[in-house]
């Protein structure tokens, strides 16, 4: 059935379908909607929603009660996401599974509450202190916010991780006509049996309050929870370990859609709602007869670097476009060996329109090609 | 969409040149239901069978002063969600005009409250006693209504049956009578007037 | 067996030894814990100990439960989660002054207004020890820290007026000179169906007796009992600059995660969302 619905909706929709029973959260601009709707979504069906004092708490409490099995979720904005790093840091360091929905404004600090962004891309990978393993998805759709939504849910399941979920303000609050799909369910594994099992560096997830005591600590520990707080590798063994579990299965992790890439000479890069734009500005250029094609990036962290790299190098110029001052970008470049990567980015509230980035992609074309004209 | 095969003037229209597309304001000031508009366009619209993308303005913009909710109706898949400027403004406002009215492009067909549009320059608009004729179905409160039963009634955007069907979902069960007088009023202005 | 020797069974020895210096006084509380423990049969399976960080939060190392040890100031925030989706285990938080007053003091507040049933220590040492003897919010005025070495300008919480105000439905203060009453505290504050609090006044040798040239932690046993008077039969006039020790409050009132049980069957029956 067509529903019309809005993005912070689909959201809660989406964590209830993937079987979220806690919501913490504290209210903020453009994510409220969030936690107002999961307010009403959770009690019927028995799970647990309660408005924190702040979001240091709310993610606490999260964490709390992703160790008793719960799967668990809060929502935010830019600075209640900068106050949750140190949980999502140590969400990371004790292997917990829960998800983080930051809808993006634009900042620093207050900024634009009910303006859109893309600055949050770095925090949502290096906001905590430390080196950890780490999954950041985007959606670019009020449909995409609900499988992406699940998708997080699904991998923080999987990989013992916080995944980070990336909205921005406008996805957050428009809406658009969506038949809401069955998508399949990842629950949290359990070891087969408590004896000898060591609670961490394992897929397999043992709660609290199962039987076998240990403890949960923010301290480097070793597989069995023993504080190796000094001088030991077994902090960097277990977030080696995390990493390369992220790693191993990048594949399935890096979701992309990639359009008209096939002879494509200008790439434009872009994701969450930029991507719509982008996406416009392809068909603008293709029909003007520009080979133009569009890498929307689903997965932001880990970074594709190996596809963007090839997608790079084959074509022309590259144009990544994005609501910041440069982040993906420094990452693509990173990766597309001669090819001539632009950006075009802004961070004054409105969205990059489809002219402005079609006219981009023309200039860095024309630039490269006249570039090896000139060389020749 | 018989009548507004417009293509949007500036952004969107040039993006996406090769398809059919109309953008929807609806404006006016805070409590005017002029999300409640936007709502009802854009559930009928689906109900024909087209693709929407629904925005509106948030905050303390919202609760004060000016309000408006966009609509993006579309046969196809639609990629950029703004509107850029509007094919048609519906306007019940003087504040909102102010507010919102810059986004005016040559093409916009503007439709905007009689008595609202007094002391501006309002162009070519199409004015209708929407606000007067709400008091007269019982309900000032659905001038909205009357505005959507006319630009429905003009343009035929959506449907007059999903418009309908839209609204007996969404209007509250007291003032569903007086809203249905009032987009039956709202259609009735459009008839007469239709070219 | 050794008389005390099956409260070993309490202590997780595997963690051992344990980070206090001779003398701190939160191994007293511990050894409290273990006797209070093994006085109510405890399920420790069903049980769940949360500290922040700071000496006193290293404590659920050291015990024989389900334990997690979390960021300083939000043992509180964990100890929410945990409880609101396990409601049948039973939670406590072991904390630092620092940790509950100053950096946690937010969390403190909000969880006795919740009501929830949780019991939080806070082990009042009147110093930050673990980062070397700073000032912390429960310093006595003109008292010396490595931050304060010309005496304390600040005036210190009263942690019992503060939970009380905030509306903790149990509050206690002992300190760990009292052998007998600080587990008897605790356990009534484990057995009571809300937020329990329970400060216990614990001494640091090695920088609030050092800078304070208070002596040792046995001469810091002494201060304790000399500087506090029980509740019972006392007026405040003639407490004169004591503190009072006993049960400051022990009410009634609806707990949260009940509460939060029958707002579900509301919302079942309601058939909403
Ligand atoms: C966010 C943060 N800030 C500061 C610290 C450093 N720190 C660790 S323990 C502590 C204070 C401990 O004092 P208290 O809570 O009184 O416990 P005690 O060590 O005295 O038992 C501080 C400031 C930290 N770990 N985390
Ligand atoms: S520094 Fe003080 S509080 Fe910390 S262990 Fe030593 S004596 Fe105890
Ligand atoms: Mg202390």
């Amino acid at each position: 059935m067509q529903q019309l619905i809005q993005g912070n909706e689909a959201c809660a929709l989406g964590a209830v379908a993937a079987g979220c029973s806690f919501f913490a959260g504290y209210p903020i601009t453009p994510s409220s909607e969030i936690m107002e709707w999961m307010s009403r979504l959770l009690p019927p069906r028995g799970g647990v929603f309660i408005q924190m004092e702040d979001e240091l708490s709310s993610m606490g409490a999260v964490i709390g009660a992703s160790w008793t099995g719960a799967k668990a979720m809060t929502a935010t904005s830019g600075p209640g996401f900068t106050l949750m790093q140190e949980h999502i840091g140590y969400a990371a360091m004790t292997e917990t599974p829960c998800v983080i929905v930051d809808g993006q404004r634009v900042g620093p600090s207050t900024g634009m509450p009910t303006s859109p962004a893309q600055g949050d891309v770095m925090q949502a990978r290096w906001g905590s202190h430390g080196d950890r393993a780490a999954i950041a998805l985007t959606a670019s759709s009020v449909l995409d916010t609900y499988t992406m939504t699940i998708e997080a849910f699904n991998m923080s399941e999987r990989y013992r991780l916080p995944v980070v979920l990336l909205l921005d303000a406008t996805l957050a609050h428009m809406r658009e006509n969506v038949i809401l799909p069955d998508i399949p369910i990842v629950n949290r594994s359990r070891p087969g049996s408590i004896d000898d099992f060591a609670p961490f560096g394992s897929p397999e997830f043992l709660p609290l309050g199962a039987g076998a005591r240990f403890t949960v600590s923010g301290l480097s520990h070793d597989e069995a929870g023993h504080q190796r707080a000094a001088k030991s590798d077994a902090g960097e063994r277990l977030t080696r370990r995390a990493i390369e579990r992220v790693a191993a299965d990048a594949e399935r992790i890096t979701l992309t859609r990639q359009e008209a890439l096939d002879d494509a000479e200008l790439v434009l890069v872009a994701y969450g709602i930029t991507a719509r734009a982008a996406r416009a500005a392809v068909h603008q250029l293709r029909a003007e007869g520009i080979p133009a094609g569009l890498l929307e990036l689903q997965t932001l962290w880990p970074f594709p670097a190996e596809l963007v790299g090839s997608v790079a190098r084959n074509a022309r110029a590259v144009v990544v476009a994005e609501l910041n001052l440069g982040q993906v970008v420094t990452l693509v470049s990173a990766v597309a060996g001669t090819t001539p990567v632009h950006h075009l980015g802004r961070m004054d509230g409105a969205l990059l329109e489809p002219d402005a980035i079609a006219a981009a992609g023309r200039t860095a074309l024309h630039d490269a090609v006249q570039e090896v004209g000139a060389a020749r | 969409m018989a009548e507004l095969n417009t293509r949007n003037g500036q952004v969107v229209g040039s993006a996406l040149a090769t398809r059919v597309q109309t953008g929807i304001r609806i404006a006016g000031r805070g409590g005017q239901g002029v999300m409640l508009a936007g709502l009802l366009v854009a559930q009928a619209a689906i109900d024909d069978g087209l693709e929407v993308v629904q925005t509106q303005s948030y905050g303390p913009e919202a609760r004060l002063g000016a309000a408006k909710s966009d609509v993006i109706l579309s046969h196809e898949p639609i990629a950029y969600p703004e509107i850029g400027a509007p094919d048609l403004f519906l306007c019940l406002s003087h504040d909102a005009f102010t507010a919102y009215g810059h986004d005016i492009a040559p093409n916009t067909r503007l439709i905007m409250d009689a008595r609202a549009a007094r002391g501006l320059d309002v162009g070519e608009a199409v004015l209708v006693p929407m606000v007067d004729t709400a008091r007269d179905c019982g309900a000032i409160i659905a001038a909205n209504i009357v505005g959507l039963g006319f630009l429905v009634g003009m343009t035929d955007v959506v449907s007059e049956r999903s418009l309908r069907r839209a609204l007996a979902a969404r209007a509250r069960p007291e003032s569903l009578e007086s809203n249905m007088r009032a987009l039956d009023a709202g259609l009735a202005l459009a008839a007469e007037r239709r070219l | 067996m050794r008389h005390g020797e099956h409260l070993r069974a309490y202590l997780r020895e595997e963690a051992m030894p344990n980070v206090w210096c001779p003398g701190c006084g939160h191994g007293n509380v511990m050894g409290a814990l273990t006797r209070t423990f093994d006085r109510m049969q405890l399920d420790l399976d069903a049980t769940v100990v949360i500290g922040g960080i700071g000496c006193a939060s290293r404590m659920p190392f050291f015990l024989n439960t389900n334990a997690m040890h979390t960021t300083h100031g939000r043992a509180l925030t964990f100890a929410t989660g945990v409880k609101l989706a396990r409601p049948e285990l039973t939670v406590l938080a072991v904390m630092g002054d620092g940790d509950a007053l100053a950096i946690g003091g937010n969390h403190l507040i909000h969880a006795c207004r919740r009501n929830i049933d949780v019991t939080a220590l806070v082990l009042n040492n009147g110093i930050y020890g673990m980062t070397g003897g700073q000032l912390a919010p429960s310093t006595p005025q003109s008292f010396r820290s490595t931050t304060s070495a010309l005496g304390s300008i600040e005036s210190p919480f009263d942690t019992v007026e503060l939970a009380l105000a905030a509306g903790a439905t149990y509050v206690a203060r002992a300190t760990t000179f009292d052998f007998d009453e600080m587990p008897q505290m605790i356990e009534a504050a484990i057995r009571h169906p809300g937020f329990a609090l329970v400060e216990i006044l614990s001494q640091c040798p090695t920088y609030f007796g050092r800078l304070n040239k208070l002596g040792d932690g046995r001469a810091l046993l002494d201060y304790e009992r000399d500087h506090t008077a029980p509740l019972e039969g006392i007026t405040r006039e003639e407490l004169a600059g004591q503190l009072p020790i006993g049960v400051f409050r022990e009410e009634i009132r609806p707990e949260y995660t009940r509460q939060y049980a029958a707002l579900c069957d509301r919302a079942r029956r309601a058939g909403n969302g």
